[in-house]
């Protein structure tokens, strides 16, 4: 298989507080990567490092062959070829559903705004989004910003799709909405990288995961590896407290 | 029904606009001040170079004097008259005779002796009385009539016409004259109205283009992925932003003004030196307030932005700048407000604006409680009414943005 993104000895501190510590993981075509871990372990600063919303400190990511902490590294170009979606959705409040996804797609991408516009409704008619098409975020419940947060990431026709606990801040009932477009964008094919507490999610979909503690990956394997025979001390005391 | 309670407000604004216009077009001619103006000087006969001389002479030297402010009553100040004058009948062997075009001017026959007091000690001139015959009402407004002099010296003659207008007297009265400073002088007042409106909006407006300029060098961060020479960049545009509005948000405007005119003397041009200083003075509080809500807006907004590959100009300007614009509308249009009471300190730099076009009509009758009551209320309306109108603005803009999905 293909490797997309290949990381290498990553390191990230705030201040002096050394939240990444020497990471290194692949990540291949097509697979759904989850990470797991207790609060604080340091996934979401992975996950950021990936597209550079975080700066690491030392290390490589090579992402398709480039390696972004190059500086001659066009970052902006690259960004485009990874979606991000985030727990708090961060749809652009001033716009409405469509426009936020054309947005990008035109002023980045110079796509026809015809053009943005009909790929914009496929996109949104995937996650069941598209009669929503012209309302305002804040008249859309969590899961529906969650489904137009992920159709917004997907007009920009990314190779990778990069998760920050994206169901943590639903309501228990619109939990099950977004996983079920995530479960379909994996049954697609979609590169996906998942950070998410969502362990039920991580059994079904992943095809591998990642046990972060303390800045470290301490463990990672198949879903059956990890969650049935997990090998260190640590794992299985986070299993047992999130079960 | 938005939509409608939108249009009849638009419809009173319209109509409001309007009769302001028809009230200012059809504005009685009686508020307005004539024109102040003497004719050139007619010659009768053929006068010799000096007989010439001596009668140019002796009509550049008489002109009709006042008793009650003890003047001589120039062209401008014929303007004025409210009460009777002494109109000189003859200076060595030139003598005068006057007429009036009006009969709210009468002019005496017989000729009086009227003691001045001159440097060279008391001076007896042979005069004419022009009694007033009374004085209009404020609602009359001022009454115009015509001085017309002949100087004779042997036998030729020279003739000068004065334009003059007895004017109201100002009532006694507390309320009267009240009344009397503000319909008499509107239009000094609405001359003072005009030029702090017209400060306060540009220098607001320029202000904003500046604050723009400001916020963007103010908000500068020098990353980890900057070369050398950007990251010093940076640090050296917002140092500048920040060393700026700290110095013009800590000094007051009056000493500013002051800097500027008295000081450095930039300008040839007061009124440009007011808006200099207004402008610069507001970008320093806009800027500021521009900082503040761009910084309150979500931080995930950028992120999205950003993950979606926009530079961070393009972030600034679709994402982060139209929310940060419509949250600081209210503070931007309080400083409209601000300004246009603070201009008042502009007066300092000689500009008439409201405040010292008021100081102007209090000395013409020494009545300041009546000018500057008056004053007070024309600000106190300003400031209303322009609070009101921006209020209604941004609710607009508010019910527009909700009212959008609706109307696809
Ligand atoms: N911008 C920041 N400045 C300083 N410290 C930070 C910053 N972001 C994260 N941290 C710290 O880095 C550590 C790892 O944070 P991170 O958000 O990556 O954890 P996480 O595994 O995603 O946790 P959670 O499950 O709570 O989201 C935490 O101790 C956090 O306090
Ligand atoms: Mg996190």
């Amino acid at each position: 298989m293909n490797k997309i993104i290949e990381i290498k000895n990553l390191k990230k501190s705030f201040g002096n507080t050394e939240v990444l510590k020497n990471i290194s993981l692949d990540i291949y075509q097509g697979e759904v990567l989850t990470i797991i871990g207790s609060s604080g372990s340091g996934k979401s600063t992975l996950l950021r490092c990936l597209n550079l919303l975080e700066e690491p400190n030392e290390g490589i990511i090579l992402f398709e062959g480039s390696n972004l902490l190059d500086q001659t590294t066009d970052i902006n170009l690259l960004r485009t070829k990874m979606g991000m979606v985030f727990q708090s959705f961060n749809l652009f409040n001033h716009k409405n559903v469509i426009d936020n996804c054309i947005l990008a797609p035109i002023q980045v991408l110079h796509q026809e705004k015809r053009m943005a516009m009909d790929y914009s409704l496929e996109m949104l008619d995937s996650v069941g989004m598209k009669d929503y098409a012209y309302q305002n975020p804040n008249a859309l419940s969590g899961g529906q910003k969650q489904r137009v947060a992920i159709a917004r990431a997907l007009a920009m026709k990314p190779d990778i799709l990069l998760f920050d606990e994206p169901t943590s801040a639903l309501d228990p009932e619109m939990v099950g909405e977004v996983l079920e477009v995530m479960k379909s964008l994996a049954l697609q094919g979609m590169t996906m990288v998942v950070v998410t507490h969502e362990m039920e999610f991580a059994k079904e979909v992943a095809s591998r995961v990642v046990f972060m503690d303390n800045g470290i990956i301490l463990e990672s394997g198949t879903p059956d590896e990890l969650f049935n025979h997990p090998k260190e001390e640590r794992t299985k005391q986070f299993l047992k407290r999130v079960r | 029904m938005m939509r409608k309670l939108h249009k009849s407000m638009f419809k009173k604004v319209i109509m409001t606009l309007l009769v302001m216009g028809l009230a200012y077009a059809l504005y009685p001619n009686f508020i307005k001040n004539p024109n102040a103006e003497a004719s050139d000087n007619i010659v009768i006969g053929t006068p010799t170079n000096e007989e010439l001389s001596i009668l140019e002479t002796a009509s550049d030297l008489l002109t009709p004097y006042n008793y009650l402010n003890k003047q001589s009553l120039t062209a401008n100040r014929l303007m004025q008259v409210t009460s009777n004058m002494a109109l000189p009948s003859q200076y060595n062997d030139v003598f005068i005779t006057w007429e009036s075009s009006h009969d709210i001017v009468t002019i005496e026959d017989n000729i009086s002796d009227f003691v001045v007091a001159s440097p060279q000690g008391s001076l007896t001139i042979h005069v004419y009385q022009a009694i007033v015959a009374s004085t209009p009402s404020i609602f009359q407004g001022a009454q115009k009539f015509e001085l017309t002099a002949t100087f004779n010296y042997h036998d030729v003659q020279l003739i000068k016409t004065y334009v003059g207008a007895v004017v109201p007297v100002m009532p006694d009265d507390f309320l009267g004259g009240v009344l009397f400073t503000a319909i008499r002088y509107a239009s000094l007042f609405i001359e003072g109205v005009l030029t702090t409106l017209g400060l306060s909006l540009s220098g607001t407006i320029i202000g904003f283009a500046l604050a723009l300029v400001l916020v963007g060098l103010r908000l500068q961060k020098p990353t980890l992925r900057d070369k050398k020479i950007t990251g010093l960049l940076k640090k050296v545009g917002s140092g500048f932003s920040k060393g700026y509005i700290t110095i013009f948000r800590g000094t007051p405007m009056i000493v500013q003004a002051s800097f500027f005119w008295y000081g450095l003397g930039l300008f040839n041009d007061a009124l440009l030196c007011g808006l200099f200083v207004v402008s610069v003075n507001t970008a320093a509080y806009i800027a500021e307030i521009l900082r503040g809500s761009i910084q309150s807006i979500d931080k995930g907004q950028t992120e999205a932005a950003r993950s979606l590959g926009l530079t961070s100009i393009q972030t600034m300007r679709h994402i982060i700048f139209p929310q940060a614009i419509k949250n600081s509308m209210p503070a931007i249009g309080n400083e409209f407000v601000i300004n246009i009471k603070d201009t008042a300190v502009l007066s300092v730099i000689g500009i008439f604006e409201l405040f010292n076009q008021t100081t102007k009509i209090a000395g013409i009758h020494y009545r300041q409680l009546e000018a500057y009551l008056v004053v007070a209320i024309i600000y106190l309306v300003l400031t209303y009414s322009i609070t009101w109108l921006l209020q209604r603005v941004e609710k607009k803009l508010d019910l527009q943005v909700i009212e959008l999905p609706s109307s696809n």
